[in-house]
């Protein structure tokens, strides 16, 4: 009884030395964000020989919104002749293929779609696909609902300019963000992870995720270093990181910035949460030890990158803490350390680890000029518990596919579009 | 729906809240005190304040000395115990406005869910593009627009707000070293006085002749500009012409023109933009080069401050010898030197420091965790990237004119005398090219970037920290736009050609 008794302790300050770590990058970030030495990004090179592009979209089941992104597209500022825009149409069921025949025909030269009918599912399958049928240097990447402006292609492919960058991630706005009360809590979500986390990580010279879509990657090197794998449901994070093992970067643009469709209900939230979360785990195990070893990383590079591939892990950690904590409770074992301590930090936590990253999304409205909408920042509980949950079991997900190799199957995000985009 | 849940589950809390309040309140009427003073004997008192007292307090034992005697001793301890019992209501109390408390920053929470103020999506500008002569270009538009007519005279104009805007029809002098207070609007060609000021915009739609000593806050001008010996020009100059700027001049926040821009000495920037824009007399008609332009080398100073430290020393090494001909990579685990002479047809890889000696030739790519060495006439055909330093000698050749490659050092960068770059470079913090280097990529830096006389750029040069350029200086080639990009600063020390953008956040002085 004494060995697992020692062992719960020892797991409760392993979860508060783990908790205090996230609270501590969650402030330097917000530290960095909106006291610290901003980088320049490279959106203000002027450059005639810009790379040549290929936009891919992959699409499965996109007729309430593939025509908005096809038109965006078409009217963006770069050299036509340097520019394919590949809509990939992933085994679509519905009128997806229908409309972009239809884009094919008006403008042949400019829209190549991609009709995908075999194969796995999937957008790493998708992407592997489009990369074999593109020919431009760069591969630019939107989701069907995104709906790019005009700069935005120059402003991203203008990094690749750099030779140590491996990819580009610009930001993403949501669209809807005035539809329900769920809409307007991902809003502020977005605005905390891309205004300062992102763009602190940039700043710190740290690990920025490519997040997979409003992003782009050098196309020869992404096939280089084997395409993506069609097993790994977040694909981005994956690339994020055999770029960083591979001695490129990532970089962040926050004035790329692009509109995207959130999910309006919260079961569609609670699948995409998951996903996200089974995806990260998957790339987690595979790449926990190789970033460890890796000689190209510097020391806050690496420890960066760990802290984010093992994001999604923190609310199992989380979870099991407060059982065993209400295990020690019942035993009577928690005089761990002195109560002033703990009672101290517990509340140091509260104010600055548990709400850190409420404080890094309210730092991220104000930086917006959108100050009425912090008031909204207390309801973010209601989230992260819902988060908490999901991402757990998406953790479980990820660690069963290692335990049982098993394949993974993509679950696409609904569309709410049914009326015209509203920017 | 979800609003309705909501609203129930803080209408229950806040009636919770107020139910434990109003309980907590009427816990007091009578107050204990109150109910105790009408008992009649000391220790009927005590009873009841002892059975008043919550479990949560600790147990008292009365020691049967007291339970035995009614004096004064026993009303004093049977008082402490009905001040406990009201301390327990106070505490109850205390507790219910905490929980009140808690709710309280939902309150503007729900203020901002039912009478949204702040619920638009962020504004993106879709139609935005660049364009480095969108200050002028916006300035025409919006003046052009808001004008009723184009006679002389002075108008009230809408722009911003309400302006006064003066037209003349001119080719005389204007400005009287007054300042002038209003918009200027010149149907023709204007010139100007010496010491002329002019607090608001200009606009010329022929050519704008600036005399020596002016003051102007902004200009825009359909035709060429001259700005005379010391103006001062706090936001910005714009023209699809030529636009020529004298000695000692200070420019504003942006320069930007269509065709050339001739830039004279010792002038303040921040941003210049033009299809060509020459510093003095352009990079072409440069003396030749002084000895004292050949700058101190970052590997020279490394060496220095090591011998200072006594960090010298000869770790344990492989050598691959001369004149080695191999057509098989190399991978190392310590430091690996290759001999001089040598031709390797494979990628070479060491986890320690790697020192090629003169005249090596690798046909792949080079990677080290260590520093790299590159001694004199080395080239290597592939990429090349060290988790340290690199330290190039002279007559290097990276990549090849149908081949580029680039070379990427975490830390520090160094280019020997009369290299060629087919490619591109990027430092992790300095990076300094000797004398006549030819780079046919760009140069990126995290920190400074410093490059020696005569050095010839073809594409963009980018860093976060300071630009340092010696003289004879080209960046770009004829017909094509490129950037030279610096967060804190550009240094231009003499005769140059940049083709494009020249712009930073710090100061940019062309000495």
């Amino acid at each position: 009884m004494e060995v697992v008794v020692l062992i719960l302790k020892i797991y409760i300050v392993l979860v508060v030395l783990i908790m205090s770590g996230y609270t501590l990058r969650h402030m330097r970030f917000t530290l960095s964000r909106v006291r610290g030495e901003q980088r320049i990004f490279y959106q203000d090179i002027l450059d005639d020989d810009l790379p040549t592009l290929a936009v891919l979209i992959p699409m499965h089941n996109e007729e309430k919104v593939a025509r908005h992104v096809l038109e965006r597209l078409l009217k963006v500022e770069y050299p036509q002749d340097r520019l394919e825009i590949i809509p990939i149409n992933d085994h679509s069921d519905d009128k997806t293929e229908e409309i972009l025949n239809e884009y094919a025909e008006k403008y042949p030269s400019r829209v190549l779609p991609l009709h995908r009918k075999e194969g796995k599912r999937g957008k790493p399958a998708a992407l592997n696909d489009g990369m074999a049928k593109a020919t431009g240097e760069v591969v630019l990447v939107f989701d069907a609902d995104y709906l790019p402006p005009r700069g935005i292609l120059r402003d991203m492919a203008v990094s690749f300019k750099d030779p140590e960058v491996g990819a580009v991630m610009g930001r993403v706005v949501p669209e809807n963000a005035n539809h329900n009360f769920l809409t307007r809590l991902l809003d502020l979500e977005r605005t905390g992870g891309y205004q300062i986390d992102q763009q602190a990580r940039h700043n710190m010279k740290l690990v920025p995720q490519y997040g997979g879509t409003v992003g782009g990657f050098r196309r020869q090197l992404a096939i280089d270093m084997g395409g993506f794998d069609p097993n790994i449901l977040t694909e981005d994070t994956e690339l994020t990181y055999k770029l960083f093992l591979n001695g490129y970067k990532v970089v962040y643009a926050n004035r790329a910035e692009c509109y995207e469709e959130v999910p309006e209900e919260w079961p569609v939230r609670a699948r995409q949460v998951q996903r996200w979360a089974h995806g990260h785990t998957q790339v987690m195990y595979r790449y926990f030890l190789p970033l460890l070893r890796s000689r190209l990383l510097s020391r806050w590079e690496k420890v960066d990158g760990l802290l984010l591939l093992t994001i999604y892990m923190v609310p199992i950690v989380l979870l099991l803490g407060i059982l065993d904590s209400l295990a020690l409770f019942f035993l009577g074992e928690m005089n761990i350390i002195d109560s002033i301590l703990v009672f101290v930090y517990v509340a140091a936590y509260n104010s600055y680890g548990n709400f850190a990253p409420f404080y890094q999304i309210a730092s991220g409205a104000f930086l917006d000029g959108a100050v009425e909408r912090i008031l909204l920042v207390p309801f973010l509980i209601f989230n992260f518990f819902f988060n908490l949950w999901y991402v757990a079991n998406g953790f479980v997900a990820g660690t069963l596919d290692l335990v049982f190799k098993r394949g993974s199957s993509w679950a696409k995000t609904p569309r709410f579009r049914d009326r015209e985009a509203s920017v | 729906m979800l609003k309705r849940r909501l609203r129930v589950c803080l209408i229950a809390a806040l009636a919770i809240s107020l139910a434990g309040l109003l309980w907590s309140v009427s816990a007091q009427t009578p107050t204990p005190a109150e109910e105790m003073a009408t008992l009649e004997t000391p220790v009927e008192r005590m009873v009841e304040g002892w059975e008043r007292m919550p479990a949560a307090i600790e147990p008292v034992t009365v020691p049967e000395t007291i339970l035995a005697r009614e004096d004064d001793e026993l009303m004093e301890f049977s008082r402490s115990i009905v001040i406990s019992a009201e301390r327990h209501n106070w505490l109850l109390l205390i507790q219910f406005l905490a929980v009140l408390v808690l709710f309280l920053p939902v309150v503007p929470s729900l203020r901002e869910i039912y009478r949204p103020k702040d619920d638009k999506p962020l504004n993106i500008n879709m139609e935005y593009a660049k364009d480095p002569r969108y200050f002028d270009k916006a300035f025409r538009h919006m003046i052009k627009g808001a004008m009723s007519n184009e006679d002389p005279g002075m108008q009230m104009v809408s722009l911003s707000k309400q302006d006064r805007v003066e037209v003349i029809k001119s080719t005389g002098n204007q400005g009287n070293g007054e300042a002038l207070d209003h918009i200027l609007f010149v149907t023709g060609d204007l010139s100007t006085e010496a010491s002329a000021r002019f607090d608001k915009e200009i606009y010329v739609s022929g050519r704008a002749q600036i005399g020596k000593l002016n003051s102007l806050r902004a200009l825009v001008c359909d035709g060429d500009v001259d700005l005379g010996e010391g103006t001062v020009v706090t936001r910005w100059v714009g023209s699809p012409g030529t636009i020529r700027v004298s000695d000692n001049c200070v420019l504003g926040v942006r320069t930007a023109c269509d065709e050339d821009i001739f830039i004279g000495r010792n002038t303040f920037f921040r941003s210049l933009y033009g299809k060509q824009i020459h510093i003095g007399e352009g990079a072409d008609n440069a003396l030749v080069m002084n000895e004292n332009e050949r700058p101190e080398s970052l590997y020279q100073k490394k060496q220095k401050k090591k011998r200072k430290n006594g960090q010298l020393w000869m770790p344990r090494r492989v050598l691959v010898p001369s004149k080695t001909r191999r057509k098989k990579d190399i991978d190392s685990k310590r430091d690996l030197v290759i001999g001089e002479d040598s031709h390797i047809e494979g990628n070479v890889r060491t986890r320690g420091k790697l020192t090629l000696n003169e005249n090596v030739i690798i046909e792949g790519d080079v990677m080290a965790e260590k520093d790299i060495i590159i001694k004199r006439g080395c080239v290597i055909r592939g990429r090349v990237l060290s988790k340290m330093s690199i330290y190039v000698a002279e007559d290097f050749v990276l990549g090849a004119q149908e081949a580029p490659r680039s070379m990427i050092a975490k830390g520090e960068l160094e280019i020997g005398e009369e290299s060629r770059i087919y490619g591109s470079l990027k430092a992790g913090t300095e990076l300094q090219l000797h004398p006549k280097i030819l780079v046919t990529g760009g140069i990126f830096s995290e920190e400074n970037i410093e490059v020696a006389y005569g050095c010839d750029i073809n594409e963009n040069v980018f860093a976060q920290g300071k630009i340092a350029f010696s003289r004879a200086i080209k960046v770009g080639r004829p017909g094509s736009v490129k950037s030279v990009i610096a967060k804190k600063g550009i240094n231009i020390a003499g005769e140059g050609t940049f083709y494009g953008l020249v712009s930073t956040d710090g100061d940019g002085v062309v000495a």
